[in-house]
């Protein structure tokens, strides 16, 4: 027995056989709150009892830790007389019980500091190995195999709830949960419902010139740092323009490196769109390669020496993929307990500042709606251009139908606003800051104790959980026949809406939040330690674990092995020179990382560097990262001055600075499933790139991850690269069940609760079966009674 | 340089104290009852007692009329008289103890934070006829999507709301743009029939709904109801007071505004938005949340102050955890005394703000209470026991300050409960302290 292995953490020991209580993942909430040292303190007493205790049953005492004599100090509890003088087996079990285990597990077992035990479903035989091996706290030598088997059966015999309920039908359902948009599907919804499907166009003036391009077809919004310039036709009429400035070393002409204009009769003006790099620039038109003229549109101008003024254009790319209206962006971040944005019973809720950015932005939207969303004119006829705006636009806005009484109110806001204009604006903000508009309705109809969903209810379900917006016209359409009632139905248009770039967009946001790999964007790096980390390179990174997503799941069709062992990843210029990729990378591709010793979603630099410190890594919250996120194991609160991260020690690596996990037992209880892991890690720094030294030291990267299937099962699984990690977890059934959950609490909005217990049980035995496929694990969601049906 | 901008869509309410306001704080000194709250947090608790049992170097010792402050409390020398010093208060047992665990009970006084706050009920109680029921801005209080349990306000059970990072944002919220009548006054009508009208298809789904989710709606109802209120008296005010004012300094740009180098400024421009919306009569219920607990913050990038190392990145949570006993040659425990000192400081600021803004017969400071915390006391043994609580301002009378009171182990809630007393809310008790006041702190 290895002394300081010991403590199996507070909270859930997640057992192997059976129903797993979802009550693991409420975390290490302990009642009561009594420390760490107090229950050792009364471990220590209690072991004068062992010697007695086993000296009476039927096992011999052979293994009476020499320790026990030398530790006993006070009297402790009352059983050491009664234990010694044959008295029956259970009591001494209980007394034993009461003496080594009470005060961690809680006097009927129901668990305090240390994790129930009224729920063992593994078996008598490995109880009593588990409490010989590990038990008590600390000093598991206390009790040998004699008092192990004692104390096994009367936890069997007296602490064991009632069996948990076998999964039959009908199964409870999901609660009805009021849903408020988060700021993603907020800022979605809006675009979709104020842009009508993208514009077709041939040539780029056939979108908004000035921060459009067309793109395949579609008018886009430019990225960020491409700049469009554009020059009024100039008098007298020029045969060649150029853009000549401090980017382009001042040519004069296309044939000294200006950059051509390009003429558009139909506005009679002259525009190039340029890649400018993220800094200021100075520059002028430059007509017939002789005339030199300012950009009287710009107001930015500095003198250029000369008696005129060159003017100035300042690129700042700050933020992700920039939206030039981010209409979510002042809405106060959700509350995010375990990565993804909950919305519902506890979070989502609506503060005043809430209702203020509501009605700015509907202001705002009031302003600049298209002329083409109010479809007809109001001469001659105002009141039916209004009834006609109100339906169309309003049954979009709230998601389904409106009913008589809405579509009056409305229509009267137009009819009765001193102007046309005026009554939309004022509608418009209404609809927007309309509950209706706010949340996803769940109310649906009760039918004999169960609620249905409604069609359009069922559709807004479907598009918010894989576009984050609200449904398209196909959508609504399939509400309107009532397809999406049936399973086939909806995984028809499920299907559907995978293979359009919405839904990689939430499959990306799914992965960067489940793995906190989103905090690459913001998480502080030490600049003289990492001066390559620039914003670029983070927004790339983050890029990359958001297209990989895509590709695994939609594009390969993938399972969570793949996603896990992957040897290929999603890489741009930047990224693959991050990584050290060989080759020449112009725009994304599927690029091998196998030779720069990645592999799988846990080896992106994303992941890793948003799960490391500013200066150095973090094996500890890389291991929790791991157990928490990918094997939903949870641990109980850290004891007091837990917490220090040694300070980066030149002459030591990570491993050995944090040594004093595995020497002191009261760390290593919960380290030895942390720390294993996260070592396992360390060649990946503090910003996600490889290294084989730490400073001038070896790396050193054996890693374990320890009880992969649960807290108690005593495994080993060793590994020293990120590939041996991923394969172990991709063929760990926990992880398929973690990974089960995860998808769950990201499509609901909520943490699973009991209510959730065998629909969970059976979705992830479906995932098994299936291989684990992600797109049919997502298209089974779907079709799934759970999708439409709640508890009134 | 960011300057401050005023957007021309949202006016904001008072412009000069209103008359509700100007009557209520006559009410109030007559009364003793405190016409504003600021609730002051800073992470990851004090020096205190050490692991190894060396007596607290952060609170103050002596008899209640006669005492010293340490070093780290120096800052607040000049504002002894104004300052009540707390010790032996204690949070008692929480749900997931530490740092966790703290901050949900800080404020609700109940383990798990299942409870609403004291700010949340000031607000709804006699903050419910300001303009704005309560402030809540933070200094990188939202740091890489924080949530949840970092955040100290509950507005119900297990519901924490967000504070404000960004100061341009709470400026605009606040201060917005003047009122000129004519063309704004339809706006403030089209914002009233929105808000109605919101209004009623709440309530209308609020039927429809069970009870979880109706009670919800039912803060959604709060929520448009005061904003509904500022809207209708915004059109009845008049006057300059607040129009035309500007920060001291420029805005913090969104892309700096995580920048650990610009959260001395970040922080001190809403501690300097909130006094002003005060001084307004926008608001009586404010709380600034200095970062959040477990801090990464890393406070060694502070320019011009002690802990500046430009070759070093130490962490305020990194600090706390400076060992089993006080050792200064010990980095973490040099650098975590300077960083309270610093809090410390910025503190002292606040109440300089308020001290240097007459008012009545006295100053804004006279009339308010300011009360310190944090989530733990010691940071390396996350104690919860004599924590760092101390209570600045008279509260027009409702507090006898320049005492240090010593109390062997009180409950935090009792407190909360004398604070919300002092504001005019006479509640027996607050969470699940049970009944009572602290003794000897009011009247």
């Amino acid at each position: 027995m290895d002394a300081a292995r010991s403590w199996i953490p507070a909270a859930a020991i997640l057992v192997v056989m059976g129903c797993a209580p979802g009550a693991g993942s409420t975390g290490g909430s302990t009642s009561g709150g009594t420390s760490t040292t107090s229950s050792r303190a009364g471990i220590v007493r209690s072991s004068s009892v062992t010697g007695s205790g086993s000296s009476e049953g039927a096992a011999s005492s052979t293994s009476n830790p020499p320790t026990s004599a030398t530790q006993s100090s006070s009297s402790g509890t009352t059983t050491s007389g009664s234990g010694a003088d044959g008295g029956v087996p259970l009591a001494t079990g209980e007394a034993l019980y009461a003496s080594l285990c009470a005060s961690c597990h809680g006097t009927t077992g129901a668990g305090a500091t240390g994790p129930t035990l009224r729920r063992w479903t593994a078996g008598r035989q490995h109880l009593v190995d588990v409490i010989d091996a590990r038990m008590p706290l600390g000093t598991p030598d206390v009790c040998d195999t004699t008092c192990s088997e004692l104390v096994t059966d009367y936890i069997l015999a007296s602490l064991q709830d009632p069996p948990v309920t076998t999964c039959a039908t009908p199964q409870p359902l999901p609660p009805r949960a009021l849903r408020l948009l988060n700021r993603r599907e907020y800022r979605n919804t809006l675009r979709d419902l104020l842009n009508a499907p993208a514009a077709a166009c041939t040539a780029h003036q056939d979108c908004n010139l000035a921060t459009e391009s067309c793109v395949q077809g579609r008018c886009a919004a430019d990225p960020c740092g491409t700049h469009t310039f554009i020059l009024a036709q100039p008098n007298p009429v020029p045969a060649t323009v150029v853009v000549a400035g401090s980017f382009n070393a001042w040519g004069a002409t296309a044939a000294t490196g200006g950059w051509a204009m390009e003429y558009v009769p139909a506005s009679n003006l002259w525009f190039t769109k340029r890649v400018v790099t993220p800094e200021t620039h100075l520059y002028k038109f430059v007509a017939d390669g002789t005339r030199w003229m300012q950009d009287t549109a710009n107001p930015q101008a500095e003198s250029d020496g000369f008696g005129g003024f060159n003017s100035r254009l300042t690129v700042t790319c700050t933020g992700t993929t920039p939206a030039s209206w981010d209409p979510g962006a002042r809405i106060p971040v959700e509350t995010r307990p375990e990565g993804f944005p909950y919305d519902t019973h506890g979070a989502g809720v609506v503060t005043s500042v809430h209702v203020e950015e509501y009605l700015r932005v509907g202001e705002e939207v009031s302003t600049i709606l298209r002329p083409g969303l109010v479809p007809c004119s109001p001469t001659p006829n105002a009141a039916a251009c209004a009834r006609q705006f109100i339906s169309s636009f309003g049954s979009r806005a709230w998601r389904r139908p409106l009913t008589a009484a809405e579509a009056i109110m409305l229509t009267t806001l137009i009819t009765s606003a001193a102007t046309f204009d005026a009554g939309v604006s004022l509608a418009v903000q209404v609809m927007l800051s309309s509950p209706f508009f706010l949340y996803r309705s769940e109310v649906g109809t009760e039918v004999m104790g169960v609620v249905q969903l409604d069609a359009y209810e069922v559709a807004s379900a479907l598009s918010y959980f894989l576009w984050a917006s609200m449904p398209d016209a196909d959508l609504f359409e399939a509400a309107a026949t009532g397809a999406l009632l049936a399973p086939e139905g909806r995984t028809v248009q499920a299907a559907r809406m995978l293979a359009d770039p919405r839904a990689r967009d939430v499959l990306g946001a799914f992965a960067l939040q489940w793995l906190g790999a989103e905090n690459v964007l913001t998480s502080d790096k030490t600049p003289q330690l990492f001066p390559g980390f620039t914003m670029l390179v983070r927004q790339s990174l983050a890029e990359e674990t958001r297209r990989f997503m895509g590709h695994v799941v939609v594009d390969q069709q993938g399972s969570l092995a793949d996603l896990l062992t992957s040897g290929n990843s999603v890489v741009n210029a930047t990224v693959a020179s991050f990584y050290g990729l060989p080759g020449t990378v112009t725009d994304w591709r599927v690029m091998p990382v196998g030779t720069v010793n990645r592999a799988g979603i846990l080896s992106h630099a994303s992941v890793l560097a948003a799960s490391s410190h500013s200066d150095q890594t973090s094996p500890i919250r890389r291991g929790l990262l791991v157990r928490k996120r990918m094997l939903c194991q949870e641990f109980g609160v850290p004891p007091a001055n837990a917490g220090m991260v040694p300070e980066v020690d030149p002459n030591a690596t990570t491993r050995e600075r944090f040594r004093q996990h595995s020497q002191n037992p009261e760390c290593y209880s919960c380290h030895q499933f942390i720390d294993g892991v996260g070592f396992g890690l360390e060649n990946f720094d503090a910003v996600g790139q490889y290294r084989t030294h730490e400073n001038t030291l070896p790396v050193d990267t054996a890693g374990d991850l320890t009880d992969v299937e649960g807290f108690g099962t005593m495994t080993s699984a060793p590994f020293s690269t990120v590939a041996q990690l991923g394969q172990i977890l991709a063929s760990s059934r926990s992880a398929e069940a973690c990974f089960v959950r995860q998808v769950q609490r990201f499509a609901t909005g909520r943490h699973e609760d009991d209510r959730d217990r065998c629909r969970l049980e059976a979705l992830t035995q479906q995932f098994h079966d299936g291989g684990q496929n992600i797109r049919a694990l997502i298209l089974q969601l779907v079709a799934s009674s759970a999708f439409v049906q709640r508890e009134p | 340089m960011t300057s401050f901008s005023r957007r021309t869509l949202l006016k904001a309410g008072a412009l000069s104290l209103p008359l509700s306001t100007l009557l209520s704080l006559r009410r109030a000194r007559a009364a003793g009852t405190a016409q504003r709250l600021i609730i002051f947090y800073f992470p990851d608790g004090v020096a205190a007692l050490s692991q190894d049992g060396q007596p607290s170097p952060f609170h103050a010792q002596g008899s209640e009329t006669s005492f010293t402050l340490s070093p780290q409390l120096a800052p607040l020398e000049t504002f002894k008289q104004d300052c009540v010093f707390l010790n032996g208060i204690s949070l008692g047992s929480t749900d997931s103890g530490s740092h966790p665990g703290g901050a949900k009970k800080l404020l609700t006084g109940v383990d798990g934070g299942h409870g609403e706050s004291i700010d949340q009920h000031l607000a709804r109680t006699v903050g419910a006829m300001s303009p704005h029921r309560l402030v809540y801005l933070g200094a990188m209080a939202n740091q890489n999507n924080a949530s949840g349990d970092k955040h100290i306000s509950y507005t119900g059970p297990g519901q924490t709301v967000t504070p404000e990072d960004n100061p341009q944002s709470a400026f605009e919220r606040l201060f917005g743009a003047p009122l000129t009548g004519g063309g704004m006054t339809s706006q403030n009508a089209n914002r009233r029939s929105v808000l109605d009208s919101s209004i009623q298809q709440v309530l209308e789904l609020q039927g429809r709904l069970g009870t979880v989710e109706r009670g919800r709606l039912g803060l959604h109802l709060e929520a448009l109801r005061e904003v509904e209120q500022r809207v209708r008296n915004a059109s009845m005010m008049t006057g300059t007071v607040c129009n035309g004012w500007m920060p001291s300094s420029s805005a913090v740009p969104v892309a700096s505004l995580y920048d650990p180098a610009r959260f001395p400024e970040t922080l001190q421009l809403q501690m300097e938005i909130l006094v002003q919306a005060m001084a307004c009569g926008l608001t009586r219920v404010g709380v600034i949340q200095a970062s959040l607990h477990t801090s990464e913050l890393i406070m060694s990038r502070f320019p011009m102050t002690e802990m500046y190392d430009a070759g070093f990145d130490m962490r305020s949570h990194q600090a706390s955890h400076y060992g089993p006993r006080h050792d200064e040659t010990r980095r973490e425990y040099w650098h975590y005394l300077r960083q309270r000192k610093w809090f410390m400081a910025q503190f002292a600021s606040l109440l300089q703000m308020l001290k240097s803004r007459p008012e009545g017969d006295g100053t804004m400071l006279d009339n308010s209470l300011v009360l310190l915390c944090s989530e733990i006391s010691d940071g390396n043994t996350h104690s919860h026991d004599n924590m760092p609580f101390v209570l600045a301002g008279r509260g027009s009378g409702a507090v006898r300050t320049g005492r240090l009171l010593q109390f062997g182990y009180e409950r935090h809630g009792k407190l909360l409960a004398s604070v919300v007393n002092a504001m005019g809310r006479p509640v027996a008790g607050w969470g699940d302290a049970g009944d009572g006041l602290l003794p000897g702190l009011l009247g």
